[in-house]
């Protein structure tokens, strides 16, 4: 859900919402879309929402990362170019959610309202609300350098390249509610789903470097797999991960752990209420 | 999702993969006999290998149509995959046995984590 700014006009389009600014469409517009599918890079998202056979693109600018309102994940960019021969830019801004995402594409062919136009995608994104709550989360980290990963649901599941013969992997959990889980509860999983795993003392202090902490238990299966199983905590969620691998000690791939427990950010926070962040917004729509 | 080989330049023969497909949990082996002998294919042996990374996969060789060619169904955890090389004689599909052996599951495309999004 965006706002309306004031003076603009809401209307239908589609499955959407087209805002058109004051003086009418020959200025511009904003569509904006929700719950579009599929989910998809970034990258591709462009390239889908800036293909037009009329606007020729003269330069792409860098996307700008947000956390809206609600702290879902969310970005901006913006796109110079020309519409038969005269100045345009696009701006498109992005909220990813669990699997789908919403779009606000903005369109403006009045050169001295680009800097608006793009200030407005940017707070329209910024503001958008999905009222999806608190619930299963995926967190940002870093990829495993050179690793390739299969999604199963929400997890994610990191394996090398040279997979079986490289015999690690690491599995990436969804964040979970701490009020319904707790770390305690996962490593009591751990331990049970191994009866015969041999376990390293109990689990040990552990950070990353963006102010998550919590513990790593390990464990030793008597096959010689070994198995780490990390839970890092806020107030808010448990974030939970997992590798595995033949030789608990294999250098690389224990650094490669190491790199990816550490890159564990916390799940964006709601920004206060939910009362509307650009002051010109003057009521909501759907 | 798809099969990744190695790059090969060879022009006696041809090599076409499949995506990557479930493979059933309950009669595997009788589902990988099928999805080998797919379009008539009638092979005189069939092997039990394993790639150069260690990953199973079901080896048939016969013809197509007259046309020499070797079937291989990979096993990448639950997922398989087809692969299917014809050449023009049993020398060169020795050649293409080189490449299929080099089969891994390239999991491109796949939106596992947040950083693949923001790419």
């Amino acid at each position: 859900m965006i706002g309306i700014p004031n003076g603009w006009a809401r209307r239908p389009s589609g499955r959407g919402v087209l805002l058109v600014p004051p003086g009418g469409a020959a200025r511009g517009g904003i569509r904006y879309d929700e719950r579009v599918t599929p989910l998809a890079p970034l990258s591709a998202l462009l390239e889908k929402h800036v293909a037009d056979d009329a606007f020729a693109v003269a330069r792409v600018g860098a996307w700008e990362r947000l956390t809206t309102l609600e702290g879902e994940h969310a970005a901006v960019i913006t796109i110079a170019g020309t519409l038969d021969g005269r100045l345009a830019q696009r701006d498109l801004g992005v909220v990813l959610l669990d699997d789908s995402y919403a779009s606000v594409s903005g369109y403006c062919l009045d050169p001295n309202a680009f800097a608006g136009f793009t200030a407005m995608v940017r707070e329209l994104t910024a503001g958008d609300t999905h009222f999806l709550g608190v619930r299963r989360r995926r967190y940002e980290y870093d990829a495993p350098a050179g690793w390739q990963a299969r999604a199963l649901g929400f997890d994610a599941e990191w394996f090398p390249v040279d997979y079986p013969r490289a015999t690690s992997s690491i599995t990436v959990w969804a964040a979970l509610p701490r009020q319904q889980v707790s770390a305690s509860q996962l490593f009591e999983r751990a331990r049970t789903e191994e009866p015969a795993a041999r376990v390293y003392g109990d689990p040990h202090p552990i950070m990353s470097a963006h102010g998550l902490s919590g513990h790593e238990l390990v464990l030793d299966h008597a096959r010689g797999t070994g198995r780490h199983v990390v839970v890092l905590e806020d107030d808010r969620f448990v974030y939970p991960l997992r590798f595995e691998t033949t030789s608990p000690e294999a250098g690389a791939d224990a650094a490669l752990w190491r790199a990816v427990v550490e890159s564990v950010r916390p799940v964006p926070r709601v920004k206060g209420d939910f009362a509307p962040l650009v002051h010109s917004l003057d009521h909501w729509v759907e | 999702m798809r099969v990744h080989l190695m790059p090969y330049t060879n022009p006696r023969f041809t090599i076409v993969t499949s995506e990557l497909e479930p493979v059933p949990l309950v009669h595997t082996d009788e589902w990988i006999r099928r999805r080998l002998g797919a379009d008539g294919f009638t092979s005189s042996g069939i092997h039990a290998l394993t790639t150069a990374c260690g990953w199973p996969v079901v080896v048939a060789h016969g013809r197509l149509g007259g046309v020499p060619t070797l079937r291989a169904y990979y096993q990448f955890l639950d997922l398989g995959a087809l692969a299917e090389a014809r050449a023009d004689d049993a020398g060169a599909l020795a050649l293409a046995w080189d490449v299929l052996a080099t089969a891994r599951p390239d999991y491109t495309g796949e939106h596992a984590a947040l950083v693949q999004l923001f790419a």
